[in-house]
């Protein structure tokens, strides 16, 4: 369970070619690869200590797993949610 | 609608040697086509597509059913509903080309997502960015709101108002005089065996055309050759269908011999007949031992009608490859019978601008499921007619 994530914060220029491969996701679209950059967002996020954009790229992530159809995935991103009181 | 057309829909209601047809109004007034909606359509089980438009669990096809945004949704398990396509949320259409839903039906605008059951799912961001929750929203009353529906033979019914009595009920009938071949299985002839025609006309002369056997010496002279009006009987069941049949049922598709399977352990009299039914209001049926297909009728506007043929044999071995130059000639006689018709319901669409045209005389030997169809639509209009003193007719 991925309720308080340890990641290591991203380089800035890890982050700028994180949002470049999330916009090339949107083009797609590519759901499952939205999942999983907004999921590295948000860790990077975590490990910035900022909680409230941790959770909206989580929901982010939350919502492409569920359109992809990755349940199990949209699970464990479900889960850091509620862990925050960000889900019900 | 004017008094004297209210007047002419008494009219309708009477016998038919003394009734006369459905006044002018009732092919071209919008405020006629309006009421006609919600009373003829809405009010019933009204044909609006078929399960083959959404074959594999996940699909979701969007159909436009005289104005409302429905979503036809094949489940997980293979069960098919029927959904307003409409997000609770702002009123945003979900779903606007057939696709298949991996995982969830979202909505494009802010991603609330749906479960095929059309439980609300998620609702992101509700509650402010990266919160998804709202003490104000409560999921459980924002599902996607269902429309009744019935899938029979594969075509896919819906009750729009809900308060139309249950299909096997409103139907029964039908399944009665079809039980031979509506428990058995059907399986769709393929992309040659789907066709449309768009045709301008009133919705209701489609129908009306076929239901009845008369034209057919002079509009089919082809098909009379073979199948003579004095092989044909009249089909009444007042307000459910009407229709006509055949006795001399009788395909020779190919020079070879080669035929369709047949319907399993059908009864004799199925050997050389075949009946063709409307069904009210929008639904044309033709069941034979060999194959059966459903039209349905899509009143555009009060004056432009698309007739979506369907084609289905009784086993997957009557679509393969094999069978395909049969399919293609089935269809294609068909579609030739079908274009033979298009004159006169354009014609007769036409004929309704003549003013104090009366709906014209029934021929009480030969009009009389044209009548019984006139007669139903009527009958839906009773105590609706502002100032007319409409009673229910027996």
């Amino acid at each position: 369970m991925n309720s308080c994530p340890t990641f290591t914060p991203l380089t800035p220029d890890d982050r700028t070619a994180l949002e470049h491969h999330i916009l090339e996701a949107h083009s797609g679209p590519d759901l499952p690869g939205l999942a999983r950059g907004y999921r590295r967002g948000g860790d990077d996020a975590f490990a910035r200590g900022e909680i409230d954009a941790a959770c909206f790229l989580f929901t982010q992530a939350y919502v492409f797993a569920l359109k992809a159809g990755l349940l199990e995935f949209a699970e464990e991103l479900r889960a850091v949610l509620m862990h925050h009181g960000r889900e019900a | 609608m004017k008094p004297e057309d209210i007047s002419q829909v008494k009219n309708v209601m009477g016998p038919i040697a003394t009734a006369r047809g459905l006044p002018n109004a009732f092919y071209g007034d919008p405020d006629a086509h309006a009421q006609e909606t919600q009373l003829v359509f809405h009010n019933n089980w009204a044909c609006i597509g078929f399960g083959k438009d959404a074959p594999n669990p996940g699909d979701a096809t969007p159909v436009n059913h005289l104005g409302i945004p429905l979503l036809l949704v094949r489940d997980r398990e293979g069960t098919l509903r029927v959904f307003q396509n409409v997000c609770r949320h702002r009123g945003m259409i979900l779903v606007d080309e057939p696709t298949n839903i991996k995982g969830v039906i979202a909505c494009p605008y802010h991603a609330w997502c749906y479960e095929m059951n059309g439980t609300l799912r998620a609702t992101p961001h509700v509650g402010g960015p990266g919160k998804n929750v709202d003490d104000n929203i409560d999921r459980t009353t924002l599902g996607l709101i269902e429309v009744r529906s019935h899938v029979w033979m594969d075509v896919v019914f819906v009750n729009v108002s809900g308060e139309a009595p249950a299909f096997e009920q409103a139907m029964a009938p039908l399944l009665q005089r079809w039980s031979e071949f509506h428990t058995q299985p059907i399986h769709h002839g393929g992309p040659e065996s789907s066709f449309k025609l768009t045709v301008q006309t009133n919705w209701k002369l489609a129908i009306e055309n076929y239901c009845e056997s008369y034209h057919l010496p002079w509009v089919h002279p082809g098909l009379n050759s073979y199948s003579r009006l004095e092989d044909h009987y009249h089909i009444n069941e007042p307000g459910v269908f009407s229709g006509q049949g055949t006795v001399v049922y009788n395909p020779k598709l190919d020079d070879s011999g080669r035929s369709f399977d047949n319907f399993a352990n059908l009864s004799s009299m199925w050997d050389t007949g075949a009946e063709y039914i409307s069904l009210f209001p929008n639904l044309m049926l033709g069941i034979h031992r060999d194959h059966y297909y459903a039209i349905r009728i899509e009143p555009v506007s009060q004056t432009e009608t698309i007739e979506h043929v369907e084609i289905y044999y009784v086993n997957e071995a009557m679509c393969a490859e094999p069978m395909e130059d049969l399919r293609t000639k089935n269809a294609a006689l068909w579609k030739g019978i079908f274009e033979e018709d298009i004159f006169v319901v354009e014609g007769m669409q036409a004929g309704r601008a003549a003013p104090g045209f009366d709906g014209g005389k029934f021929s009480p030997a030969m009009d009389e499921p044209t009548h019984t169809f006139h007669h139903w639509v009527a009958s839906q209009f009773v105590g609706q007619l502002d100032g007319a003193s409409i009673t229910k007719a027996e």
